[in-house]
């Protein structure tokens, strides 16, 4: 039963998540355009991604409730790489959700700001493709994203996970970028 | 001034999204030269099983589906001058789709430990030959000595080995060869019935085997030998085309599975000739490069009759009941009640990469799950006698080892040899497809620390939250 919830869940939430990035793509070739359209793109992007961040919250927990044997979780490397683009994938999604609720629609008269939500907007769609393929791997059913994987010689049954140096450097990196940035804004 | 910040936040922003973009190059795949994963599409699939007897012949009768069933195995095909190697084996299914279907039977006459409840597992250790922890040779001479005539281990039981206890004898605490003869001496082997499409069906032989120490083959001659000439780098036969009218199978028939058992598709003895260097080789001339001989002494002792029809094999096995040679075979006797254990390789697969049953009483005249009736004549009426059956599925990489290992909860009954898999995992079809999918995630794991897992997932949302964070400081007064 919880079985059939994730994959009814998944479902639900993969449309969502297209559709957002859809009207994002579209709101964006858009440019400085402030119409009807415009607006109309601008709110479905928002709203479905809104929505499709919830939906990833509950179909992850489906997804970990109904995992068996339970062990797998900590134990299966497709699993848990799963759970890094799951992860991936809420991040950037709800980051944009966050940074479009507190800027508003002022954010497409931005650039950095627009260019970085086209970043997050692309990152969670390419890991909303790769939960989804993970996911029919995990349920043997194979993925369409196959091929994929395999001319690009990525195993998703062995870990991909960082190396403690990578993760470092990614800390040190970002943190001392905002730290940097921060300043710059308060003194200028 | 202001044009020059934007070039700055841009130059920023352009390093993080570069930054994030080259993360997976440094992803570190974990060992992947430990590991050799490979999974069926399908994780259980059905075994039909009749047996019958006559008092002189014991006969079985096997059906399974197999929509993509497989005459051939272990093929070479001649391009650019050279005689090349497909279907050699590999991990999982081969990529030719060149490895033969095989039905198999592990029998027990209630003489080896652990075998009643375990079953086949009680075969299968680490170490064993194309498991992902599998020993090269030179571990193996290492461990065994030089008098060890194999390049590996392969199936053996927890007897043939020296432990403190039953079960925990390691795979190279091999028992003397006295020791070793006194067991199959009182039984203790499991009697091996080994049916393959390509290397026996289609002269009517199945292998005969038994596992001890190693998987053996009986005394005698197999019904398969190796075709290759490695100091002339060609193959020892050819077809003989006075006999069938061609030199050489057709590569681009091959792929498009236009044999079937109605053509010549198999070379033995009876239908090749010597190899002629000097022939007028095409490119895509295929010739087996196993060559069928008829079996000779104890190999000869299992008689078959396979049949692919419309994507289902349908086997008939036969052999006297005692064959004499008690050292390799289990006499099946009227009123007594074996432990057996079937397995069926499918979809171009060898090795590991099978189905297997758990263990199945089979009671010869007496009632059990899989009864053999009796019948009068030479030939049993199959459609009088009803099928059992079995739901197969893959182990995945499940030993001994580790059965008996604190990690598995059922291990002190193991040990105690008082409880079999499906008291405890059911023997339902839904049980058993979860005893599966937990055998495929046991093959999945790894070692790996949970740390670099966590740190990823850490500085992976460090990453996106942080970057938003400098994207907001940029930005500041840039309204355009």
């Amino acid at each position: 039963m919880q079985g059939l919830l994730h994959t009814v869940l998944s479902g639900a939430n993969v449309g969502i998540l297209v559709l957002a990035a859809a009207a994002f793509a579209l709101r964006f070739v858009m440019g400085q355009r402030d119409d009807e359209w415009a607006r109309g793109a601008d709110r479905l992007a928002f709203i479905a991604a809104s929505i499709g961040v919830i939906l990833a919250v509950f179909t992850a927990l489906s997804g970990i409730f109904g995992t068996w044997p339970r062990e797998a979780i900590r134990e299966t490397l497709l699993i848990q790489n799963k759970i890094l683009a799951s992860s991936a994938l809420l991040g950037a999604w709800g980051m944009f959700v966050l940074l479009r609720w507190r800027v508003g629609p002022s954010l497409w008269h931005n650039t950095t700001l627009k260019l970085w939500s086209a970043f997050l907007v692309f990152v969670g769609f390419v890991n909303t493709a790769l939960v989804g393929s993970m996911g029919g791997s995990a349920a043997l059913k194979g993925s369409l994203l196959d091929p994929v994987f395999w001319s690009l010689n990525i195993n998703r049954f062995t870990s991909l996970s960082w190396g403690p140096a990578a993760s470092l450097v990614v800390v040190v990196v970002v943190l001392g970028l905002a730290l940097f940035t921060g300043r710059r804004r308060v003194s200028g | 001034m202001r044009k020059k910040k934007i070039s700055l936040s841009g130059l920023l922003l352009a390093a993080l999204a570069a930054l994030l973009l080259a993360l997976p190059a440094f992803a570190q795949q974990a060992e992947p030269e430990e590991t050799d994963i490979w999974l069926p599409d399908e994780l259980t699939t059905e075994l039909r099983v009749k047996a019958a007897y006559n008092g002189q012949d014991i006969l079985w009768l096997f059906e399974w589906a197999a929509e993509d069933g497989n005459l051939f195995h272990d093929m070479l095909v001649y391009e650019d001058g050279k005689w090349l190697r497909r279907g050699d084996g590999g991990g999982g299914a081969d990529e030719y789709g060149l490895r033969e279907d095989r039905v198999i039977m592990l029998v027990d006459a209630g003489t080896v430990p652990g075998f009643a409840n375990q079953g086949c597992y009680t075969a299968c250790h680490d170490g064993l030959d194309s498991l992902s922890n599998g020993l090269d040779e030179e571990t193996v001479k290492a461990g065994l000595g030089d008098s060890w005539s194999n390049s590996d281990i392969r199936k053996y039981i927890p007897s043939s080995r020296q432990g403190e206890n039953w079960w925990d004898g390691a795979w190279d605490a091999l028992k003397s060869e006295d020791d070793l003869a006194a067991l199959a001496e009182a039984g203790v082997f499991l009697d091996m019935w080994h049916w393959r499409s390509a290397r026996g069906n289609p002269i009517g032989y199945s292998d005969d085997q038994y596992v001890l120490g190693y998987r053996n083959n009986d005394g005698g001659r197999t019904a398969f030998s190796t075709n290759w000439n490695g100091d002339l780098s060609q193959p020892n036969a050819m077809f003989d085309p006075a006999q069938v009218g061609f030199n050489a199978l057709n590569w681009d028939k091959l792929m498009a599975g236009d044999y079937t058992q109605d053509d010549i598709y198999f070379i033995s003895s009876d239908n090749s000739a010597p190899f002629d260097p000097d022939h007028a080789w095409k490119n895509g001339d295929v010739i087996p490069r196993r060559l069928l001989r008829m079996p000779e002494g104890n190999q000869a002792d299992i008689t078959a009759d396979g049949r692919l029809v419309d994507g289902v094999w349908r086997v008939e096995l036969r052999r006297a009941m005692d064959t004499g040679n008690h050292t390799t075979d289990h006499a099946m006797t009227e009123g007594r009640i074996y432990n057996v254990g079937f397995a069926v390789h499918k979809d171009a697969t060898g090795a590991r990469w099978h189905y297997i049953s758990q263990t199945v009483r089979v009671g010869i005249g007496t009632p059990a799950e899989i009864t053999a009736v009796r019948f009068n004549g030479n030939t049993p009426d199959w459609n009088n006698i009803p099928w059992t059956t079995l739901t197969i599925f893959y182990p995945g990489e499940i030993t001994w080892e580790w059965l008996v290992s604190d990690a598995h909860p059922g291990a002190a009954e193991i040990r105690a040899d008082e409880r079999s898999c499906q008291s405890c995992h059911g023997s339902d079809e839904a049980s058993i497809i979860k005893l599966a999918q937990a055998s495929v995630y046991h093959e999945t794991r790894d070692g790996r620390s949970d740390l670099n897992w966590w740190l990823t997932l850490a500085a992976g949302m460090i990453l996106l939250v942080g970057g938003t964070v400098v994207a907001v400081n940029l930005s500041t007064g840039k309204e355009n």
